[in-house]
């Protein structure tokens, strides 16, 4: 599992996962991501196109800290996942709380404003 | 057919670990099964979702052991996660509600959710001690709109086939043309065994336990298993030859195993998991048609059961009712109370309790001409239906023969006693005979005529006399010995008198270890007065004494009294 996290235009941070947001996968992120996702208000773009593989822990680390950035006053926003990550994130209903798009630019687009 | 399944399993600790070793070796099998990537990411995360409630929940950190059952069947996998951990059904955990904000939504009950939605079959089920959850993912039928829905891929021989030993390879040569694998080709045979367990068994090793909810099939492929319905130590069992199988209702229907198996002998088992036997096995058409001739062949043998118990119990019932009526016509046959009218110038009554459904006790009682009255008493030696039948043909010969015209009663009865033992004596193959007092009152002439075959001597109450049992004659008793001679006895029978006729179900009334009412004390009885006031009192008054003397025992032979008096 991999975690990068680039400054953006416009305020902007993207963080890109890539590989599986398993048990594993989570645990290995879960510290880098927490940081810098909650500790201090920002946009956020997760692009999630490398991301293969969506478990319920992964959703509750995502789920955390875009409740984290939304209690203050920040973003996040979901991009690019792949087709059966997407699934998961609809079955779970996580889309109707946290913005899903369709690639980055888009996202980027959307915290533009 | 059966080269489109596989069957595998995988024991894993209860520890984090786990969840990744599951992950990675159903993402290698379900691949090369041809699953497609939507499927294997499904199976992929109901694996994640279950083995990770396992870890945390059922063992909380401490170890204990993860059992995964994968049948990978066409387009299909099916995934069973067993545990021992407490009992925990996932199923019965309320799916959590869709949160309105992100401050509100649930951290918990998401994983299980989402096995829930995604898996086509969801099955929890708890026995032996462990929770057993089972998720199918993907369709039974290939859908057109999933391109990777595929049929599976070509497949390699069976994993551990090189591993079977020639002793098993003779006997699964031996078992095709048998039991459950007969008619079946020798490559589906081997198919189903690569997935099945071998293993020897020893002489008494029990099997199989009544009550257990066990998920596999029994076949001995040598040797022999019992199975005993009540033990495994009863002696009544039934045989399972080599080929048959045992335990395949309990796999079929889902219910605990209803009989104990135990090896006959030492031999080897072939042990086939319920997946493998539900999947594949009854998937070839020789052995489903083996399996349910086999069914039929038991349903049948139990119907020929139940058949023959019903035809007992009928049969039972029919015996029943016959004895009643037997027992019915044999009563309606003893003259019915009052014997004789009021003012006739005598007092009649009789008493009779059969110690079985029907006896071979009797009395009878009847005028035979102007003041004259003719009272008998018998006992047939044997009991039940044959000593009835022998009472009533000695009833109807007695009648005719009193109602003969005849002014001697002396040589009345003589005559009357030979010709019963003559008829008697006669067409009598079982041998049975009777023993017999009869009489005749002559009121007018204030005495009574008296003939005794081998009988009780009747008790005779006098007037101002004390009780004794009355003399005379004594003869043989009748229906053994054709052609003899009877005598008869006469005795001064006045206003007052009583005589008692009783069988030997009064004095050899037993109140346990031998010890028998008497003579003595059915004379003692008679004496000081009383009895002899009626006849009514004096019946009483000995059925109460036999009755309070035996009370502590079973009735074992009939009883019969019969009083005449004198008012």
């Amino acid at each position: 599992m991999r975690f990068e996290s680039t400054a953006l235009d416009g305020d902007v941070t993207q963080i890109t996962l890539t590989g599986r947001l398993d048990i594993a996968g989570t645990q290995a992120i879960e510290q880098p991501f927490s940081f810098a996702t909650t500790v201090r208000v920002a946009k956020i773009v997760v692009d999630l196109s490398g991301v293969t593989f969506l478990a319920s822990i992964g959703i509750r680390l995502l789920m955390t800290s875009a409740r984290g950035q939304a209690n203050r006053g920040g973003r996040l926003v979901l991009a690019a996942p792949q087709p059966l990550v997407r699934q998961v994130l609809e079955t779970a209903g996580i889309d109707q709380l946290i913005p899903v798009v369709a690639d980055v630019e888009t996202a980027r687009a959307s915290l533009a404003g | 057919m059966t080269d489109r399944f596989r069957f595998h399993c995988l024991k894993l600790d209860g520890t984090p670990a786990a969840i990744g070793a599951a992950s990675a070796w159903l993402r290698s099998l379900g691949s090369r099964h041809g699953l497609s990537d939507e499927d294997l990411f499904h199976l992929d995360l109901c694996a994640s979702e279950l083995v990770t409630n396992v870890v945390d929940y059922a063992y909380g950190g401490k170890a204990g052991e993860i059992r995964l059952e994968l049948l990978l069947d066409q387009a299909t996998a099916t995934l069973t996660v067993i545990d021992a951990g407490p009992p925990f059904d996932p199923l019965s955990q309320p799916a959590p509600p869709q949160p309105g904000s992100l401050q509100e939504a649930p951290d918990g009950g998401l994983g299980l959710h989402l096995v829930r939605q995604l898996a086509s079959v969801v099955h929890y089920e708890r026995g032996d001690g462990r929770n057993r959850v089972t998720v199918r993912i993907g369709d039974e039928q290939p859908r057109p709109d999933r391109p990777g829905g595929s049929p599976a891929a070509a497949h390699d021989p069976p994993t551990h086939w090189d591993k079977l030993g020639e002793r098993d390879r003779l006997a699964l040569d031996s078992i095709c043309g048998a039991g459950l694998f007969r008619g079946a080709s020798r490559g589906d045979v081997d198919a189903i065994v690569a997935h099945c367990e071998l293993r020897d068994c020893s002489a008494g090793e029990v099997l199989l336990r009544a009550g257990e909810r066990r998920r596999c099939v029994l076949l001995p492929l040598v040797g022999r298993l019992e199975v005993h319905l009540d033990d495994p130590q009863s002696s009544f069992h039934i045989d399972v030859a080599a080929g048959e199988c045992v335990g395949e209702l309990s796999v079929i229907d889902g219910s605990a195993i209803s009989a104990w198996v135990v090896a006959g002998e030492a031999g080897r088992l072939l042990v086939i998991p319920e997946a493998v036997f539900l999947g594949p096995l009854l998937a070839v058409p020789a052995i489903a048609r083996n399996l349910l001739a086999m069914l039929s062949e038991r349903m049948r043998r139990g119907n020929d059961q139940i058949v023959a118990r019903v035809r007992a119990a009928l049969e039972l019932e029919s015996l029943q009712r016959e004895l009643d009526l037997a027992r019915q016509i044999q009563s309606s046959m003893l003259p019915a109370a009052p014997i004789f009218p009021h003012g006739a110038g005598i007092e009649c009554r009789g008493f009779m309790r059969a110690a079985r459904q029907v006896g071979g006790d009797f009395y009878d009682a009847f005028p035979v001409g102007d003041q004259r009255f003719f009272v008998a008493v018998g006992d047939v030696c044997s009991k039940g239906t044959p000593a009835a039948l022998f009472m009533v043909r000695t009833l109807t010969l007695l009648r005719s023969e009193a109602l003969r015209p005849e002014t001697d009663a002396e040589l009345q009865l003589a005559r009357l006693a030979a010709r019963c033992n003559d008829l008697l004596s006669q067409t009598n193959e079982a041998q049975q005979f009777v023993t017999l007092f009869c009489a005749i009152i002559d009121v007018r002439a204030g005495c009574i005529h008296h003939v005794n075959a081998g009988h009780n001597r009747p008790l005779l109450l006098l007037p101002d006399t004390p009780p004794m049992f009355l003399a005379g004659p004594r003869n043989p008793i009748a229906g053994m010995v054709p052609g003899l001679k009877y005598s008869a006895g006469r005795d001064e029978f006045p206003p007052g008198s009583l005589l008692l006729m009783y069988t030997d179900g009064i004095t050899e009334a037993d109140a346990g270890g031998g010890n028998l009412f008497g003579d003595d004390a059915l004379l003692a009885l008679m004496e000081g007065g009383g009895a002899a006031s009626s006849v009514d009192a004096c019946i009483e008054r000995v059925i109460a004494a036999v009755d309070a003397f035996a009370a502590a025992e079973p009735q074992s032979d009939d009883i019969t009294l019969l009083a005449v008096r004198r008012p």
